[in-house]
């Protein structure tokens, strides 16, 4: 076959492979060991060797042409394969593959928030029980049996005699009777009263903050509580303490909040009375601590704009979805 | 709640400021006002009236057929009162309108004839005490006037919700001391003069428990008037207070009380002339009280005595005829002192509070029984006339309290404070507080007066003090601390984050009441009785649980109620177990679910949940904390599970807790299907552990898959464990990709696919090798656990 005619057919071949494994198989049917170009080249031998170098270069000319056709097919069919792919599209706008959604219930985010904002500071997180002894409950915190402030907290009682804690004050007596000053805990958990309406729940959750050491008063209270007060609202709100009365804290108040409708109560808290102090077998002479509480509830109700209460334990996916 | 007449109030004190400055100067000392009301005349839509003509009633001699004008039209009304006359201007509630009891007007017939309305005596109208007659205006009073703007009642009502330790302001007296204290008045007492006795009868007073009553003081009064009715000035102090009017001498005891805080009582005399003895009850002893309570007593209870049998329990309530009848007229006041702790339990005993133990309580004064003695018998003697005997005066002087003293250093109120307020300014607030400061080298001494029962001790003299300066004026600052290194959380794992890795399994966290009821704690864990509250809010809400599976339910149903699919819930908290010698508070974590795997989507089909997707969720949680669970066949599976379809959880051999579907009694009972939920004591899951690094091997590794036809019995746990014992080491994966039992395969038996990833760690493993050693697990298969290869 003259080198023309070759050329010609290699040239027509080419084109018609129409995939990467068609142009590898022309490519070794032209270029190969036993290739037609190959062929041409060992019939060299057969010519005058003044002939040679011309006949040689022209088989080399005829080779890269075919190797220049090579490449230019595969780029091209590597043009056409990214075309057909890009040609093929989806809806996007369809909904993804998804999983469930979970969340966590605001008070548990509520009660998560307050207890990173005093570990922060150096606060230690203490639990206790939820049925308790009268005697942490209440005689330990200076609350002896027909004391009038028990009318304060509507207990429920057991068929056994115990109650279910009214605030998680007995965390603090548990904690000042194993541990020495000083102490700086918050008491977050369950607490009961007999009590339901919009702003009541039976159940409700409680954190307790207790301080004790040496120097402690009534200002350092203040400051804890307006600190506390601005970084869990995450805004300056004015706080305004009252005098009240807890048997377990001289002296006693109750803390407000200024929001769009007016004050609102938010805490109770105070300095440590000596006697539980004394009770609980820490020296009143030496040390001094302060005491507050607040329902974790009612906070999360006024940051989330939750206005009843008892929406918070119907666990309607609606609420809890809008508030993971 | 304290409810204080702001007129009253204001004729005690006057500090010129308005009714807002004046409760919040209350509730800044802590006294706190929940409310500023104005007292309105109850009742509705009643007019001035004239009596244009009477008729006598043919059937009734009391009875008056009245023609009444508004000025407006013109009312046929029957009329039972006597002063009913041609001409009278008085009180006409149309037809529509209410009593100030709440009884609606309607046109009805009063002895067949036609009543279109009602005259009313100011009993019916609320604001008076005269039954008797119906109201009388002035003939220029217009016609038509609501009687609203005729009556002055004019006050305003300021409720203060009062502390318990604050029992010297359950009074006009004390409220006043209180505001003339913030405005920096002077307080004026109400001044009493004694009454000069008329004459010289007295009843025996025997004081058997000196304790409980140091000092009774005691007055008989003779021939008052029994028909004498009480002033409307005084009614209205009264509605305004919050209190009834009953009867003139009753009115004018609690009239003294709300004026002063003494709480008085006055018997029939006929009932105590023998004499009277305060004693302790007798255990069981009983007495039938004023509001017709059979009550049976205990040996802690005070009582006061004829000198045997009980008349009233003391300073609580009187016995059932220990009280004025509407013919008394001679009659003994008692004014007492008791101890607060000789009436505390009674009341509460019985389920009552009355006016006179909300104060006993909370403690009364103990020199102000003479002052209330003399303003008792002077009003009565204003209002019911009668003549006074002595103060009969029963006294143990080493009983009654003393005026204390409390003593403070300057250093400790400047420790408690916080800072150093000046010491004029805190001598001049004892002072206005009455305590009688002696300034010392270093220190305060106080001396209590009688009525502040709750100053005993230093700190309570910082509270008064702060209180008086104010304690938004006292600075803020912070403890300082000392920076120790700490890791709570290193140690265990926060509950939070056992919480955050259920949250990203897809369920949402609810939280339910620790309480449900009777009913629904005795279908899980029978076995256990249940712990009962004495006094539960609701039927539901009655007994503590055992376990979060019922309340995670009562949720469930509640979102399905709502058109929610998928409930996907979970909860953490106590459970309450009763193990007999003690009740176990253990917290769990628990979830349920209902729906499908998978939210509804186009790209693929509905997929109902089983036991594998539950199963699936605990076996990624576990993995997410680092803790190994392992899941094996229960033995013992807990009712309200089914047995067939369950797992027990363990961690390092310990039983933890329970996944599977719920008893098919229980989804009947909660009426849903294949509800699926799991039951985890945490305690175990807590401790966090510190993972220990084991380096792994550079060869590669090899991958055969094995089909084995096997009893229906032997389980899948079964030949994983065989192959670890068998592969040791050489064994990476063990994992099932087939499980299959149906066409082909012979009943009784099942195919099950595994595939095994071997890699050895020190070479690579030849093919003859991993032949070898897969040919001899499959002969231990065959051998042990009656397997085929397929």
């Amino acid at each position: 076959m003259d080198l023309t005619n070759l050329l010609q057919d290699a040239r027509e071949r080419i084109l018609a492979a129409d995939s990467e494994r068609a142009i590898e198989e022309e490519r070794v049917s032209l270029l190969g060991k036993k290739g037609l170009v190959s062929v041409q080249s060992r019939s060299l031998r057969d010519l005058p060797k003044e002939d040679r170098p011309n006949a040689g270069a022209e088989i080399n000319r005829v080779r890269r042409e075919i190797e220049d056709l090579l490449a230019q097919q595969k780029k091209d069919l590597d043009r056409l394969n990214l075309e057909r792919e890009l040609s093929q599209k989806i809806d996007v706008t369809l909904p993804g593959r998804r999983r469930h959604q979970g969340g966590l219930h605001p008070i548990t985010q509520t009660l998560h928030a307050i207890e990173r904002m005093f570990r922060a500071a150096g606060y230690s997180v203490e639990v206790g029980p939820e049925i308790e002894s009268d005697y942490y409950n209440f005689q330990a915190l200076n609350i002896p049996e027909h004391h009038p402030a028990r009318d304060m907290h509507d207990t429920f009682y057991l068929e056994s005699g115990e109650v279910l804690r009214t605030h998680t004050s007995p965390v603090q007596v548990r904690t000042m009777q194993n541990q020495k000053p000083p102490i700086r805990i918050i008491c977050p958990g369950k607490v009961f009263r007999f009590d339901s309406d919009r702003t009541h729940t039976p159940m409700f959750h409680q954190v307790e903050g207790l301080v004790v050491d040496e120097g402690i008063s009534f200002a350092d209270l203040k400051g804890t509580v307006i600190d506390f007060v601005h970084a869990f609202f995450q805004r300056d709100i004015e706080v305004r303490f009252r005098p009240s009365y807890f048997p377990f804290t001289e002296p006693s108040a109750e803390v407000d909040i200024l929001g769009d409708a007016g004050w609102s109560e938010v805490m109770g808290c105070g300095v440590v009375h000596p006697n539980v102090l004394e009770m609980s077998g820490i020296d009143s002479s030496k040390y001094s601590g302060f005491a507050f509480g607040f329902g974790a509830d009612r906070l999360a109700a006024l940051k989330y704009g939750v206005t009843d209460l008892r929406q918070f334990f119907e666990n309607d996916l609606r609420l809890l979805r809008q508030l993971a | 709640m304290q409810k204080i007449s702001e007129k009253w109030l204001r004729e005690w004190i006057d500090p010129g400021v308005s009714i807002n400055e004046l409760a919040e100067h209350l509730t800044n000392l802590g006294l706190e006002v929940d409310g500023v009301t104005r007292q309105v005349l109850p009742g509705k839509g009643a007019v001035i009236a004239e009596v244009t003509s009477i008729d006598s009633h043919p059937n009734s001699q009391k009875l008056t057929i009245c023609k009444v004008t508004d000025g407006t039209s013109n009312y046929d009304v029957v009329c039972g009162a006597p002063n009913v006359t041609p001409g009278l201007r008085t009180a006409l509630v149309r037809v529509g309108g209410e009593l100030a009891d709440g009884t609606k007007i309607v046109k009805q017939k009063i002895g067949g004839f036609d009543s279109n309305g009602m005259l009313c005596s100011n009993v019916e109208l609320g604001y008076g005490a005269d039954s008797g007659k119906i109201v009388e205006f002035a003939p220029d009073t217009a016609l038509g006037t609501s009687l609203s703007e005729v009556v002055d009642f004019d006050d305003v009502v300021i409720e203060i919700d009062l502390t318990p330790n604050r029992g010297d302001c359950f009074s006009i007296r004390g409220v006043a001391r209180e505001v003339a204290l913030v405005n920096q008045l002077k307080f004026n007492d109400l001044e009493v003069k004694p009454v000069e006795p008329k004459h010289y009868d007295i009843v025996p007073i025997e004081l058997d428990d000196p304790v409980g009553c140091p000092r009774y003081l005691g007055r008989v009064i003779k021939r008052i008037n029994p028909h004498a009715i009480t002033p409307e000035w005084m009614v209205q102090r009264l509605i305004s207070s919050g209190l009834r009017p009953i009867s003139p001498v009753v009115d004018v005891t609690n009239y003294v009380m709300l004026e002063l805080g003494q709480p008085l009582h006055a018997f029939d005399l006929e009932l105590v002339k023998k004499g009277i003895k305060v004693r302790k009850a007798e255990e069981g002893e009983t007495i039938v009280l004023l509001d017709g309570r059979e009550v049976e007593l205990t040996s802690e209870m005070l009582l006061i005595t004829d000198g045997i049998t009980p008349v009233a329990v003391a300073g609580v309530m009187g016995g059932e005829h220990s009280g004025i009848q509407t013919d008394t007229t001679d009659i003994f006041i008692e004014c007492a002192y008791f101890d607060p702790l000789a009436i505390t339990g009674t009341a509460r005993t019985f389920g009552i509070q009355t006016d006179a133990s909300t104060r006993y309580e909370r403690g009364v004064d103990y020199e102000l029984q003479y002052k209330g003695m003399e303003r008792v018998t002077q009003l009565l003697l204003d209002i019911v006339g009668g003549s006074p005997g002595p103060v009969i005066d029963a006294f143990e002087p080493k009983t009654l309290p003393q005026r204390r003293q409390v003593e403070i250093s300057f250093e400790l109120m400047d420790r408690l404070v916080g800072e150093s307020l000046d010491q004029a300014e805190v001598t001049g607030i004892f002072e206005r507080l009455g305590l009688q400061p002696v300034v010392e080298e270093d220190s305060w001494k106080c001396t209590v007066p009688s009525h502040r029962f709750d100053i005993s001790i230093p700190e309570d003299l910082v509270e008064e003090v702060v209180r008086v300066h104010g304690y938004n004026e006292i600075g803020s600052k912070v403890p300082s601390q000392q920076l120790n290194i700490k890791d709570e959380l290193a140690q265990i794992h926060n509950l939070h984050d056992l919480k955050q890795a259920m949250s990203r399994l897809g369920y949402f966290e609810v939280i339910t009441y620790s309480f449900i009821s009777r009913e629904l704690n005795g279908m899980f864990l029978p076995e256990l009785s249940p712990l009962g509250l004495q006094n539960p809010i609701s039927e539901d809400k009655a007994s503590m649980r055992k376990s979060l599976i019922p309340g995670l339910l009562g949720a469930l149903q509640y979102n399905l109620d709502r058109v929610q699919e998928d409930v996907r819930l979970f909860e953490s908290g106590m459970c309450f177990r009763d193990l007999g010698n003690q009740v176990e508070q253990e917290t769990y974590l628990s979830g349920v679910q209902v729906g499908c795997s998978l939210p509804e989507n186009w790209t693929h089909i509905k997929n109902t949940l089983d036991f594998f997707d539950v199963k699936g969720d605990i076996q990624q949680f576990g993995e997410e904390l680092g803790v190994p669970l392992k899941f094996a066949k229960t033995a013992t599976t807990p009712s309200h599970f089914h047995p067939g379809q369950t797992a027990t959880i363990s961690v390092d051999g310990i039983d933890i807790g329970f996944v599977g579907r719920l008893h098919p009694t229980i989804e009947e009972k909660v009426k849903m299907e294949a509800v699926y939920a799991f039951e985890i004591a945490v305690s175990a899951l807590l401790k966090r552990r510190v993972q220990q690094f084991v380096s792994f091997s550079h060869f590669p590794a090899t991958r055969r898959d094995i089909a084995l036809l096997l009893d229906e019995e032997v389980t899948a746990d079964n030949v994983e464990q065989l192959a670890r014992e068998n592969l040791g080491s050489l064994l990476e994966d063990f994992r099932i990709f087939d499980l299959y039992d149906g066409e082909g395969i012979e009943e009784g038996k099942k195919s099950l696919a595994i595939g095994l990833t071997l890699r050895d760690l020190k070479k690579t493993l030849k093919e003859t090798e991993v032949t070898e050693v897969v040919d001899n697990l499959v002969h231990e298969f065959s051998t042990k656990l009656g397997a085929e290869r397929r």
